[in-house]
């Protein structure tokens, strides 16, 4: 037998043996016959590393195999308990797109300005001429004005470069103009959790899905955007006749599709549904007595908060006064929820009252144990955090939260849109470990983990631009440097007939001076003066966070392309320029901030290895969590009772060696433990908030919960009204139009569009649309027509074939697609509170070509 | 040659007949049944190939769910034309 044929053989078996393995659920089973490195059939020289898929927020674990420094397979990690061996059929891709034929490997200079908005007009250029550019720009802003630079991240940057970016931005900078793309798709729920249990992130975690009797997704198309945890979703449905799903939603979806009862409403009804929900456990006295008497409280804020229309919404009077809140009894509460009758919930929402009262006997049902799946129809809204609120509300009211399978879970999309935006804190409001710029206790302790002079923090004590700020500064000209990595917001943008230069007089974009980190060329690098081209996934080490608080390890498995180079580096670099000869009290700025890991003059980090670079920093970025590693900051934490251990982190090694852990993660006897179920009393063994509790909490409350992060140790229900989109159909512009996500195209198609096979199974983006519109303005399947909308217009194919059902007057698109650039139409209103944009419900005509 | 393996979840009163049908398809392979869910391996010339078949799998009568397991590529020579 040849070794070609027994290598064959091999391959084989280890796929079969594998996947019996997987279905059999046998996850020892599976580790067992996973392949060996340095096998001799199984793989000569194979290097076999860990990492976390490149694609969306559900963070599944993948092990990646490696023979002459080329990758040769991919596997589910077996022993990752987010995924357990499981991959969607997005995993095929996972290593390719790597490889696409035009990746950057040169740093790019553009020689004429008047090209900007095309690829024409770049050079290439060496590495030192390129940072010198760049950092002589940013150096010049920084000197002049300082609110006439930003930062713009992303959800998708691994944790500790968000750290040493943010750090820099911070501390180096002290400006707080940075601002992730996870600001344009969790902050609504970030805000929620904030305000409701004063720490980010949900109680729960995916195995929630094996306890469940009822699921209910609100605003979510988990069956496209959250493929793994749909499986198990549906596993979990098999595995029991009795256990149902309620998809509350505004169109038909391959979610929909499969869900025992679909619940469709407009109107931003899903404000008025859960109102009434709350409204009758209260009225029908089945609400949880016992969690209103020891864990609740309640508040209710300011209304009638209007939309941010305007450049100037955010210092108007309404403006300031949205994060506004007073304390209500139990029974203001209730007088408050009174007008929310089934009839009034219905006509709102256009939800049939007997489908509002079956939803509201799942929550009077203690019984039951219901988990909430909510994600970007809930977040992308003008008043997406108050929808957080109320399912919150509805959760504490009905005692349903905390207990596995029984809790509200707000989804994420971005593989560490959890681990670096929302933890590390690359927000223009954070600072790490949900510490806030505006708070001084926060600052002290940040000072203290950054070694920097007490008080150095006070000139950052106003948050920065947002996302939209930034941009409408960008296109108002009030922006001269504009730097973004991970991201592509030339076409993720909300209202890019604005914010493209594209619309009557704002045309900033071509006068400043913009900086694109990036992979491959985007409609982004178009916009750009420098492009550097970056290391992609598992091209170095990093780490992400995922939407179940697990933060792991991806290892660099293989080489960069060309010049491409670790991010980690490339901010090193510009750092160093920018910072040249500035002191902080007496010493060199940049060896106070990064001089553990980086050596200026030699031009290298100080570790032999990423993996040493990383953990190294990673111990610096624990300490936020782990206060006592730092005696200033220990002294602090103590007298502020901050509680930073809320969010305690592992050391370096455990995450690879656990194949990723959950935070909280607790030293017991010197074995560090994850926390599946926060807030949950039970042993730390099994997943529970022992330690949490022991350390900061109750015990002997309902449920044995204890809320110890929370002001009183008592979350908020906060009443929150029904108020309209902020754009109601009219005569002009009839239709609603939501965009969105679909399965095979990652976000804006950048990397899964250089895939030939995704991009044939998913060629163009397509305007769906309900056939009886189609009909009645007389527009054929696959016919070109144009969107017009108050903001822009758009021309894309339309169909009633496509992936969504839409209802009458309403349609979608996926915003995947360079050439269909439907954000050209999208408003660009925000929930107030959150600032994220709302994508979801634009009002536009059609208009047949 | 490009081998991958899945497992394809369906709705139990399907299992036997989704079975079926993807032994019929070109480059398929069943290799049991556990349950409601099949284990497949996928043998084709590329990764594209290999994509192709799977995601053809998700849109058929009974399928609720296709789990990528294992991915081997090493022959791919669209991605590797020298090999490895």
């Amino acid at each position: 037998m040849s070794m070609e044929i027994t290598r064959r053989n091999f391959v084989k078996a280890t796929a079969i043996a594998m996947a019996t393995a997987a279905a059999a659920g046998s996850v020892s089973g599976m580790a067992g016959c996973a392949p060996k490195a340095n096998d001799p059939i199984g793989g000569e020289s194979t290097t076999k590393t860990l990492a976390v898929c490149r694609f969306c927020g559900c963070g599944c674990g993948v092990v990646v195999e490696a023979r002459k420094g080329k990758i040769v397979s991919v596997y589910g990690d077996p022993e990752n308990d987010s995924n357990r061996g499981l991959n969607c059929v997005k995993g095929y891709y996972l290593s390719k797109i790597l490889y696409g034929e035009d990746r950057l490997t040169k740093p790019l200079i553009r020689e004429d300005n008047s090209k900007k908005g095309t690829s024409e007009g770049f050079r290439e250029a060496s590495w030192s001429e390129a940072l010198d550019l760049v950092a002589s720009h940013l150096r010049e802003t920084w000197k002049a004005d300082k609110s006439r630079l930003a930062f713009w991240g992303s959800g998708q940057q691994p944790i500790t470069e968000g750290y040493a970016t943010a750090k820099f931005w911070k501390a180096g900078l002290r400006s707080n103009n940075i601002d992730p793309n996870a600001r344009l798709c969790m902050a609504s729920a970030v805000v929620g959790f904030m305000n409701v249990f004063q720490t980010d992130e949900p109680a729960g975690c995916y195995a929630d899905i094996d306890h469940a009797d009822v699921f209910i997704t609100w605003g979510a198309n988990m069956a496209e955007a959250h493929p793994m945890l749909y499986s198990r979703v549906m596993s979990r449905k098999i595995s029991d006749p009795k256990i149902k799903h309620y998809d509350v939603t505004t169109l038909g979806t391959r979610t929909a599709a499969t869900a025992d009862k679909v619940i469709m409403f407009g109107n931003n009804g899903d404000l008025a549904i859960t109102n009434c929900i709350a409204h009758y456990l209260i009225e029908n006295d089945t609400y949880d007595h016992d969690w209103v008497r020891d864990h609740l409280q309640f508040k209710q804020g300011t209304e009638n908060i209007g939309n941010a229309y305007d450049d100037g919404y955010d210092k108007s009077d309404v403006g300031q006064k949205v994060d506004a809140t007073e304390s209500i009894t139990f029974e203001q509460y209730a007088e408050r929820l009174a007008p929310y009758t089934w009839e009034y919930a219905s006509r709102i929402s256009g939800v049939p009252e007997e489908d509002i009262k079956e939803l509201y006997e799942l929550f009077a049902n203690k019984d039951l144990k219901i988990t909430s799946f909510w994600t970007m129809g809930v977040n992308q809204h003008n008043r997406g955090t108050w929808v957080n609120h109320n399912l919150h509300n509805l959760h504490l009211l009905s005692g349903h939260y905390c207990h596995p399978g029984d809790g509200g879970f707000s989804l994420t999309g971005q593989p560490s849109a959890c681990g670096t935006a929302r933890e590390v804190g690359t927000f223009s409001h954070r600072l790490p470990a949900d510490l806030v710029v505006a708070n001084e206790a926060h600052r002290r302790f940040s000072e203290a983990v950054w070694n920097l002079p007490e008080g150095y923090l006070e000139e950052i004590k106003a948050p920065g631009f947002h996302t939209t700020k930034i941009f409408r500064e960008l296109s108002n000209g009030n922006i001269d440097f504009l730097w973004s990595a991970h991201n592509n917001w030339a076409q993720s943008m909300s209202n890019l007939t604005r914010f493209l230069g594209r619309g009557e007089d704002k045309k900033g974009i071509f006068d400043a001076f913009i900086v694109v980190s990036e992979v491959y060329p985007t409609i982004s690098t178009k916009y750009a003066n420098v492009v550097l081209p970056a290391a992609m996934w598992i091209e170095r080490e990093g780490q992400f966070g995922n939407g179940e608080r697990r933060t792991a390890v991806f290892e660099k498995a293989v080489d960069p392309p060309g010049d491409a180079m670790w991010d980690m580096w490339i901010l090193m670099e510009i750092a160093k320029r920018v910072l040249l000869d500035e002191k902080i009290g007496d010493e060199d700025a940049f060896d106070l901030l990064f001089g553990e890991w980086y050596d200026k003059d030699a031009a290298e980090f100080k570790q032999a290895t990423q993996r040493e670079v990383c953990k190294s920093m990673w111990e610096e970025y624990r300490t936020f969590s782990n206060p006592s590693l730092n005696p200033r900051a220990a002294a602090i934490n103590a007298e502020k009772k901050l509680k930073m251990e809320g969010k305690q982190l592992a050391p370096y090694e455990e995450y690879i060696e656990n194949h990723g852990m959950t935070w909280p993660v607790r030293e017991v006897d010197g074995k560090w433990l994850p926390t599946k179920w926060r807030f949950a009393y039970g042993p730390q063994e099994e997943g529970y908030d022992q330690q949490g509790i022991e350390m900061y909490g109750d015990r002997g409350l309902a449920g044995d919960v204890s809320f110890y992060k929370a002001a009183d140790h008592r979350p908020s229900v906060v009443f929150r009204p029904w108020e309209p989109p902020a754009e109601r159909p009219d005569d002009e512009y009839p239709f609603v139009f939501c965009t969105g996500r679909l399965l095979e195209h990652w976000h804006t198609g950048s990397m899964t569009r250089r895939v030939p096979e995704l991009n044939n199974a998913l060629p163009e983006a397509l305007l769906d649309m309900n056939p009886a519109d189609m009909e009645a303005l007389g527009i054929k399947d696959g016919e070109m027509v144009k969107v017009v909308s108050r903001w822009g217009e758009v021309q894309i194919k339309a169909s009633s074939a496509g992936r969504t059902q839409p209802p009458e007057k309403y349609l979608f698109a996926p915003f995947f697609a360079e050439e269909t650039l439907v954000n050209l139409v999208q408003q660009e209103m925000y929930c107030p509170l959150s600032k994220e944009p709302d994508y979801k419900k634009t009002c536009v005509r059609v208009e047949k070509l | 040659m490009v081998i991958s393996s899945l497992v394809i979840e369906t709705a139990p009163e399907r299992t036997e007949a989704v079975a079926e049908h993807l032994a019929g398809l070109g480059g398929v392979e069943v290799h049991g049944i556990d349950g409601y869910k099949i284990i497949i391996t996928i043998e084709a010339e590329t990764v594209d190939a290999s994509h192709a078949i799977a995601n053809g799998i998700v849109p058929v009568e009974g399928v609720i769910g296709v789990d990528l397991i294992y991915l081997n590529f090493e022959d791919d020579k669209t991605i590797y034309p020298d090999g490895v």
